[in-house]
Formats: C-alpha cells, sequence, structure tokens
C-alpha cells in the first residue's frame, strides 16, 4: 500500500501549509502525489488529453500563487484540489460552448475508452500515490457503484459534463422533473452511503 | 429550519443543486457561522472533490511537470507569511484556525484513513464553540452592563451599534448613553489586536462636523476592549460615534480610515 518511495510522507494538510510558505519542494511533492487525480478528472471532463495538461498545470500554479485560499476547515486538501480542479475544467469547457460531444462514457466509473479499472486499484503507475487518496478513491468508486444507473447517469451528466437540468433532460429525453429528482436522490445517497462507511469506521 | 433538517440541503448546495432562493437562505445561515451546518459544509465539499477521484487518474507527461515547476518559478507572488497581512480582504467570515492545520494533521497521522475527516471537523467545531463562546461572553457582559445602567433608575439609557465601515468586517461595538449621569460605556468586540505603536481611537463627530477625540484603547488577545467616556457638557450634539486606527498615545484629528461607526439618535 505504500509507495515506492522512502520519502518522509508529509500528510496533505502539512503540505499544503508548506506551499503557502512558498516551499517549491512542498508544491513539487503534491505534485506528485495529485497530478494524476488532478489530471484525471480533466480529462474526464474536456476529453481531449492536451487541453486537460494546461489546465492541471493552471491548476497548481494557482494552488501555488493563491494557498492562502486553501482554509483547512473547508475540507480535505484532496477535495481542495480537485474541487479546483473540476471547477476550472468545467471553465473550460463552458467558455468553448463545445455542446456537440457524444455522451457515450457518461458512466463516471469507466474510463475514457470505456474500460472498467478494478474496484480497489488506486493509481496505477503512480509511484507517488497515497494511501489515503486512494481509499477515497475506492470508497466513491464503492458508493458511486451502489446508485442506480440512471441516477449515476444523471449525476455524472451534471458533475463531469457541466450539464444544466435542461441540458441533461434533453440528452436522456426524460422530464426536467425526473432528471432534478435523480441527481437530488443520488446526492443524497452518496451522502449517505459515505456517511455509513465512515461512521462505521469511527465507531470501531 | 433546524440544521439537522439543513443537512441535506447543504449537500445539494455545494452540488449547485438548490434553487436560487433556498440556497441564498442556507448562504446565509452559514455566513452567520453555525457551526455544524459550517461542519457539514466542509464534509460536502470534501464528498464534491472525493467525486471527482472517480474520474480514473491518468499519469502526465513529465515534460507538464516541468512546465509547472518553471511556471512557479517565475511567479511573482508576494509571500504572505511573515509579515503581517491586511485583514482578509471581502474574504468571508473565517473560522477561527489557528494552529488547525495543525491539529489536523495529528489526528490524520494518528488514526486510520479517511476517519480523521470526521475528527478533523469536530475538531474545528470545538474551536468554533470556543471562539463563540467568547463572543457570546462579550455579549453577555455589555448586556449586564446595560443592564447595570438602567438598574440605576434611569429611563433614558440608550444603546448605539457601532458597525464595521472598514476592510474587517467582523469588528462591533456598542455604546451606551446614560444621560442623567453623563457616562458613555463602550464595548468593542472582535477587533484585531494593533501593531506596535499604534491604538484605536474613539471619535465623536459633532452635528456642526468637527470631529472630537474620545478616547484610545487597545483590545486584548480576546479581540475585546471597554471604554468609559463622559463627553464634554458643552460639546454640543453628537451626531456619529466612529473608531480609526492611529499612532500611539492618539492624536487630535483623526489621519486613519473609519473602521466601526455609529450614527446616535437624538
Amino acid at each position: 500500500m505504500s509507495p515506492g518511495t522512502d520519502r518522509p510522507v508529509a500528510d496533505d494538510f502539512a503540505l499544503m501549509d508548506a506551499v503557502a510558505s512558498r516551499d517549491q519542494g512542498a508544491l513539487s511533492l503534491l505534485y506528485d502525489r495529485h497530478a494524476s487525480g488532478v489530471l484525471g478528472v480533466c480529462i474526464r471532463i474536456l476529453r481531449e488529453p492536451s487541453e486537460a495538461e494546461e489546465v492541471t498545470a493552471d491548476v497548481f500554479v494557482e494552488v501555488w500563487e493563491r494557498a492562502e485560499r486553501y482554509d483547512a476547515t473547508r475540507g480535505h486538501p484532496v477535495a481542495y484540489l480537485m474541487n479546483l480542479a473540476r471547477s476550472r475544467a468545467i471553465d473550460r469547457l463552458r467558455a468553448k460552448a463545445r455542446r456537440d460531444r457524444n455522451f457515450v462514457d457518461v458512466d463516471a466509473g469507466a474510463g475514457p475508452d470505456g474500460s472498467r479499472r478494478p474496484a480497489e486499484a488506486a493509481d496505477p503507475g503512480n509511484p507517488f500515490a497515497d494511501a489515503r487518496t486512494g481509499q477515497m478513491r475506492a470508497h466513491i468508486d464503492r458508493a458511486m457503484g451502489e446508485l442506480p444507473p440512471e441516477q449515476k447517469r444523471a449525476l455524472a451528466l451534471a458533475y463531469f459534463d457541466g450539464m444544466s437540468h435542461s441540458e441533461i433532460a434533453a440528452a436522456l429525453g426524460e422530464p426536467l422533473g425526473t432528471v432534478k429528482t435523480r441527481i437530488r436522490q443520488g446526492l443524497l445517497r452518496l451522502g449517505e452511503s459515505l456517511d455509513a462507511l465512515y461512521g462505521e469506521g469511527a465507531s470501531s | 429550519m433546524s440544521c439537522a433538517e439543513r443537512k441535506d440541503l447543504i449537500l445539494l448546495y455545494v452540488f449547485d443543486q438548490l434553487e436560487p432562493d433556498e440556497a441564498a437562505s442556507l448562504a446565509a445561515h452559514l455566513r452567520e457561522g453555525c457551526p455544524r451546518c459550517n461542519g457539514e459544509l466542509a464534509a460536502a465539499r470534501t464528498l464534491s472533490g472525493q467525486l471527482a477521484l472517480s474520474a480514473p487518474p491518468v499519469i502526465p507527461s513529465p515534460a507538464l511537470k516541468e512546465r509547472v515547476l518553471n511556471r512557479i518559478a517565475e511567479s511573482k507572488v508576494v509571500p504572505f507569511r511573515g509579515t503581517q497581512p491586511a485583514a482578509p480582504k471581502s474574504a468571508p467570515r473565517r473560522w477561527p484556525a489557528v494552529g488547525a492545520a495543525a491539529l489536523l494533521a495529528a489526528s490524520v497521522a494518528a488514526i486510520a484513513i479517511l476517519i480523521p475527516a470526521r475528527h478533523e471537523i469536530e475538531a474545528l467545531r470545538g474551536r468554533l464553540a470556543t471562539a463563540r463562546e467568547a463572543v457570546a461572553a462579550l455579549e453577555a457582559r455589555a448586556a449586564s452592563a446595560e443592564a447595570a445602567l438602567r438598574s440605576l433608575g434611569s429611563p433614558a439609557t440608550r444603546m448605539t451599534a457601532l458597525e464595521a465601515a472598514g476592510p474587517d468586517p467582523d469588528v462591533a461595538g456598542r455604546l451606551f448613553r446614560e444621560e442623567s449621569n453623563g457616562a458613555w460605556r463602550v464595548f468593542f468586540s472582535r477587533m484585531k489586536p494593533t501593531r506596535a505603536g499604534r491604538t484605536y481611537e474613539l471619535w465623536f463627530v459633532t452635528a456642526d462636523q468637527r470631529k472630537v477625540p474620545a478616547g484610545t484603547f487597545d483590545v486584548g488577545a480576546d479581540g475585546e476592549a471597554s471604554l468609559v467616556v463622559t463627553p464634554p457638557a458643552d460639546l454640543g450634539p453628537i451626531a456619529f460615534a466612529a473608531v480609526t486606527e492611529e499612532p500611539a498615545g492618539g492624536v487630535p484629528q483623526p489621519t486613519g480610515a473609519i473602521l466601526l461607526v455609529g450614527k446616535l439618535g437624538t
């Protein structure tokens, strides 16, 4: 489970603190650890590797330049990075107003080529992958896997494709109200299953 | 609506799934600093980021890291640690995060993977609760001072709120006027300690626009201060009370920007 390195394991909170103190080594480590996740979500959203790499670079530069914006009370650093990546990628997507894409792989669990990762495969090929991010990924994969497919599909279109309710309704050929309900139910169910997961762990 | 009922709304809010009026009302509640709901907000943001992890990771080309590191090396950002920054500009009310990262780091290291997320939030809730108790204690003190003034038997005790007018939106003041004995009591809260060589100064602005120094004060580590002032009888009607930051010892005319201001009723 431990990455192929004997580098002392600084947790992500400590790394963010060091980045805020302008420690380039910390930023470099943060990049090693999380660039694959950031690039992954950017590719999932933009579907173009070169653009996704640009956004990935922008994200890490923004983290460097505005590290004071990160507030540990507002969520885990990985979540901060991934939210920032998603938000910047969606911005890029909307700026291009590229609405002619096909939506073949709306299943968030499937790769761009339709392949599916083993549920517990953390981050193959990344020697710096950290166990905690791997666990977070495994847990969300499991929780997403438990959603009914129609909820998962609507949620993925909203979250990864930045589509509005009416766009999703048009794409799926479903009534607007149904789409809204599916997204809401999917999110609440996701929240519940993660609560249950972490609640179990916390009480043991 | 109870905070237990808000939990689901917060999740939908983070995912931008609320109607605008629902979102606005929830945002207002969160800005008030409710510890429980802000804890849920952090949890929902973590879930949002975690959902992004469900996209398959892709190893970037080595050239990308070079690009990032080069851009960072050329970046002209001003270091903000080491010099005291101005009050966080236009930031929403920040939680008291002193040492929070360290606290979180400790709990992360100590406890099994992912469980700390809950502990982190609990720890921060605790810190926030402590801070809120301090504010509540101050308000209680202000209230008891008001009660004390009232108990003097005067029907004429009036309170004027001094409100933030500068970069720090959290500062607050309360001015109690007791007409019969002429002593005014002013309480301040949530103010940052001044830098060395500086002090806060209270001003009365008369109806004819004269600015009259009414005393200097410094706040403790708790951000609180109080002042008893007796305006000269010959001053004439006072229209406003205001606070600026000035050189230590105070100055005869204000030089700093107004940080707090309140309009006195007649």
